[in-house]
């Protein structure tokens, strides 16, 4: 069982910082999920941890032990590429036993390994076929056979399922965090998907340009986002973020001259964020929004709303009646707003304040 | 079938042979065709004005075994073949890997090793002479500084094919290094991550994974060079005209002089026959062995 722990962690190429001061901890036996858009960083932080990329700055330890120069033979970490990085040339079973051959592990030995491995991501009858004639799903099991059967204690993914259909993705997810378990493995996952991390990790670690947005549990991230970034970032669909505007009889959404006052004091610039599953059509409410598109998912229908000069989304259960271009009253419960400043800083969140004393709750 | 669906096939086939026909000319007149010329024509005698020319069977096939110069000539074929393929590959190998990396000056470094290549051979020949010229040549006057006795590196039949072997893998490693580097860039990067993380060294990365990805590039090049040890002939009109003592003469370079120096027409297409059988052989039986081992993606 091992903890790793990385302390800002930089890498830089010529003058960019890809990775800039990056700091977190993975606990033994958890799965970490590194979330974040494509060019965050994640990536490049994945292959410091593994060794294949010398951090410019910055520290990697693995059990209490830094790691920081050791080669990646030596940190007992393995790894599944977005490729899969499988030798082409060699069949499922030389594939998977590769690295024990390498590391001149007794055939019995092998032998007895490679059959419980391949018995547990179900790849016993495929064990002579050459990867190009397996799918997509078959060569991900083999990359993490692959990465199974060395019996480290760390185990690094990097997009494992990025190539895979939508169908087998929700099935891979379920046996690799299955697996993870099983093993009691410390995974780090690095995805661009918050659907995977928000499913499968204990821990997400979001990046954002090369730094850490905002760390912690699937349910600290959906409930108390720190940013505007995060907010956005999580949720599927994400916050409903509605720039405000300051007339002079208090605070409406941008553009919304006829609606009441909302009863907190902000500034023009700031953002209101309601979670899509808030947001309720009430036919008596004061507010009004006008009906711009309707995608019908099947239990509920993701409804887009115009107020003001903003849109929101609204998650309403089941076929709501309200046609395209009509107008409705729109409500959401105060408990449910969060505020950012003009940063995007989170200033408050769950209970409406009086204008005064903003409930500061953001951890950054 | 009804009878325009009939047209309509014959159509299509007069459509297919007219795609056929620009490429099939091409090869008929100047493969097939000079082909079987060359091999009807090694049947006959040589002929002058008093002796028309006649058919004489296999006659000129025996004369050539009894022809020392051929023996001489096939068995300086099989040293040069010998002494340039393997080292020029192994070379090519090593550089293709050496400028795969990333590394300063590299583009500089792939032109330098790839400029041999775009010489005319007649060019190189001329500045191999300049090397090779006894006293006043380069390798000479390097040999003198530090206090050694030169030599005639092209006049002594024991160094001539050495000689040539030598420059001839100057001239080859750099193209077939090409091949090899092209293969390499299509070889993702991951799979030496891979190797890495399972503690692989850099030999084993090489001889497990990389030589085995680069058999196809190897059947390829191995062909190749094959081809061309019996095709070279440019550099010995410049350097040795196959001397001294038919020390340096190659099997293509005597087809050149029994047909045109000897006027012996019919002689010189005996042994076009042999080398092109040879070369044939030679061809197929790498296909045969190398491709049950190669992995094709």
């Amino acid at each position: 069982m091992s903890t790793v722990e990385i302390t800002g962690l930089v890498k830089q190429w010529g003058d960019t910082r890809a990775v800039d001061g990056v700091s977190f901890v993975a606990a033994a036996g958890s799965l970490t999920a590194l979330l974040g858009p494509s060019g965050c960083g994640k990536s490049t932080i994945l292959r410091m941890v593994s060794g294949l990329e010398p951090p410019t700055e910055g520290h990697v330890r693995i059990g209490g032990r830094d790691v920081t120069r050791t080669e990646p033979a030596g940190r007992g970490v393995s790894m599944v590429f977005q490729s899969y990085a499988l030798f082409p040339h060699l069949s499922v079973e030389e594939n998977i036993v590769f690295g024990l051959k390498v590391r001149r592990i007794s055939a019995t030995d092998r032998a007895r390994r490679l059959a419980k491995v391949a018995d547990m991501v179900g790849l016993s009858d495929l064990l002579d076929r050459k990867p190009s004639a397996l799918s997509g799903g078959q060569r991900q099991r083999v990359a993490l056979a692959r990465a199974v059967i060395a019996e480290n204690d760390v185990c690094l993914m990097d997009e494992p399922l990025s190539n895979l259909d939508a169908k087998l993705r929700t099935e891979m997810r379920t046996s690799i965090r299955d697996l993870q378990r099983r093993l009691d493995m410390t995974m780090i996952y690095v995805t661009h998907d918050q659907t995977e991390a928000m499913t499968m990790a204990d821990q997400i670690v979001l990046l954002n340009d090369g730094k850490v947005e905002q760390a912690g549990t699937p349910e600290q991230l959906y409930d108390a986002p720190s940013s505007v970034f995060t907010a956005a970032f999580i949720g599927m669909p994400p916050m409903n973020l509605l720039t405000l505007e300051r007339f002079s009889d208090g605070v409406r959404v941008r553009g919304d001259r006829e609606g009441p006052a909302l009863a907190f004091s902000a500034d023009s610039g700031w953002r209101l964020g309601v979670r899509p599953e808030h947001v309720a059509l009430a036919p008596g409410s004061p507010v009004i929004g006008t009906v711009a598109a309707k995608d019908y998912l099947g239990a509920d229908t993701l409804v887009t709303l115009e107020v003001g000069q903003e849109r929101l989304t609204a998650r309403i259960a089941g076929r709501p009646a309200a046609a395209i271009g009509e107008r409705v009253g729109v409500q959401w419960p105060e408990d449910a707003e969060y505020l950012f400043d003009a940063h995007g800083r989170a200033v408050s969140r769950g209970s409406r304040t009086d204008g005064q004393t903003p409930v500061r709750t953001a951890s950054a | 079938m009804r009878p325009d669906s009939v047209r309509a096939n014959t159509l299509h086939h007069v459509y297919g042979w007219l795609l056929l026909m620009p490429a099939a000319i091409l090869l008929i007149a100047f493969t097939h065709y000079p082909t079987v010329a060359t091999l009807i024509n090694s049947l006959f005698s040589k002929g002058n004005i008093v002796r028309p020319s006649r058919f004489i069977g296999l006659g000129n096939y025996e004369a050539m075994l009894d022809d020392p110069i051929f023996w001489k000539a096939f068995g300086n074929n099989i040293w040069f073949a010998a002494g340039t393929i393997p080292t020029s590959m192994i070379l090519a190998i090593a550089m293709a890997l050496l400028v795969n990396r990333a590394l300063p000056g590299r583009g500089f470094l792939r032109m330098a090793y790839f400029t041999p290549t775009i010489l005319p051979m007649i060019a190189v020949a001329n500045i191999w002479l300049f090397f090779y010229t006894p006293e006043i040549g380069l390798i000479d006057q390097i040999l003198e500084t530090v206090g050694l006795q030169g030599k005639n590196w092209l006049g002594d039949p024991d160094t001539v094919l050495g000689a040539l072997i030598v420059m001839t893998i100057w001239k080859e490693a750099g193209f077939f290094m090409i091949f090899y580097l092209a293969a390499l860039q299509n070889i993702s990067p991951e799979l030496n991550d891979a190797a890495r993380l399972e503690g692989a060294s850099r030999w084993t990365y090489f001889r497990r994974v990389l030589f085995p990805l680069l058999m196809p590039t190897t059947l390829f090049v191995a062909i190749n060079a094959l081809l061309n040890s019996f095709k070279l002939v440019d550099h010995l009109f410049i350097l040795t005209k196959g001397g001294p003592d038919n020390a340096s003469n190659l099997l293509l370079y005597y087809i050149f002089e029994s047909a045109f120096s000897f006027l012996d027409a019919t002689y010189a297409a005996t042994l076009t026959m042999v080398l092109l059988a040879l070369l044939a052989i030679l061809a197929i039986g790498q296909f045969v062995i190398l491709d049950k081992r190669i992995h094709y993606r």
